[in-house]
């Protein structure tokens, strides 16, 4: 039976019509804030909501299952031809991230700051002016020794 | 605002024969089979935006959650 919305609800009696235009104005008032907690969400009882929902050519609108966690997409070309592409999304909850772990901590831990790279190479400069000085004075005393030993030679 | 009285009577129009009072206002017969219909035809048509029918649908469903809509209307 078509209508059956409409038949829901025989006959009004005129003793409410005060009533009504009474709960009219403040049912303006929370419209704002309810469309605005809706974040443009479709709140639907179930799928089949969703499925009879009218859509615009061209648009798309989004549900969200008031009941089920499920998000729900019906999407209609500009053709009215076209059929209407219904789409279901499952919410799965996710735990929140933890805090940073004492491992992620040894990583970072595991880098040098630039502070402590520059020291490490004045470090190795340094280590390497002292093995060439070495080296030299080696050399030197190389030198020398064989002069000496040359000289008590020669004596 | 909303004339309430004006509300009323298309709305009693409308129940005693749906077909005729969607007919009145330019839905032609084959879409006024059912209110889905009816709906989808004008949207069709860009005489009713996504949004207009987003809005209205809220509104209803705000209505229909108030105690004195219900009280009203399930008598």
């Amino acid at each position: 039976m078509p209508y059956s919305f409409y038949q829901a609800y025989p006959g009004y009696n005129p003793m409410y019509y005060q009533q009504l235009q009474n709960m009219q104005q403040p049912q303006q008032n929370t419209q704002q804030t309810t469309q605005i907690q809706n974040g443009g969400f479709v709140m639907v009882k179930d799928i089949s909501e969703a499925l009879n929902y009218p859509v615009a050519p061209g648009n798309s609108v989004t549900f969200k299952n008031e009941n089920q966690p499920y998000i729900y997409t019906k999407t209609l070309g500009f053709s009215q031809l076209d059929q209407p592409v219904f789409e279901t999304f499952k919410l799965v909850k996710e735990e929140r991230a933890e805090a940073p772990t004492t491992a992620s901590e040894d990583i970072v831990a595991q880098f040098l700051t630039l502070d402590e790279g520059n020291a490490l190479r004045a470090e190795l400069d340094a280590l390497k002016a002292e093995l060439i000085e070495l080296n030299t004075e080696l050399t030197e005393l190389k030198h020398e020794l064989g002069d000496d030993t040359r000289t008590e030679v020669s004596a | 605002m909303i004339d309430m009285r004006q509300l009323f009577n298309a709305y009693t129009q409308l129940r005693q024969n749906p077909s005729q009072f969607l007919q009145k206002y330019g839905i032609p017969q084959q879409f006024t089979g059912s209110s889905q219909d009816a709906i989808q035809y004008l949207m069709n048509n860009g005489k009713v935006s996504q949004e207009m029918y987003n809005n209205a649908n809220n509104q209803l469903k705000q209505l229909q959650n108030n105690p004195m809509f219900k009280q009203f209307f399930n008598k």
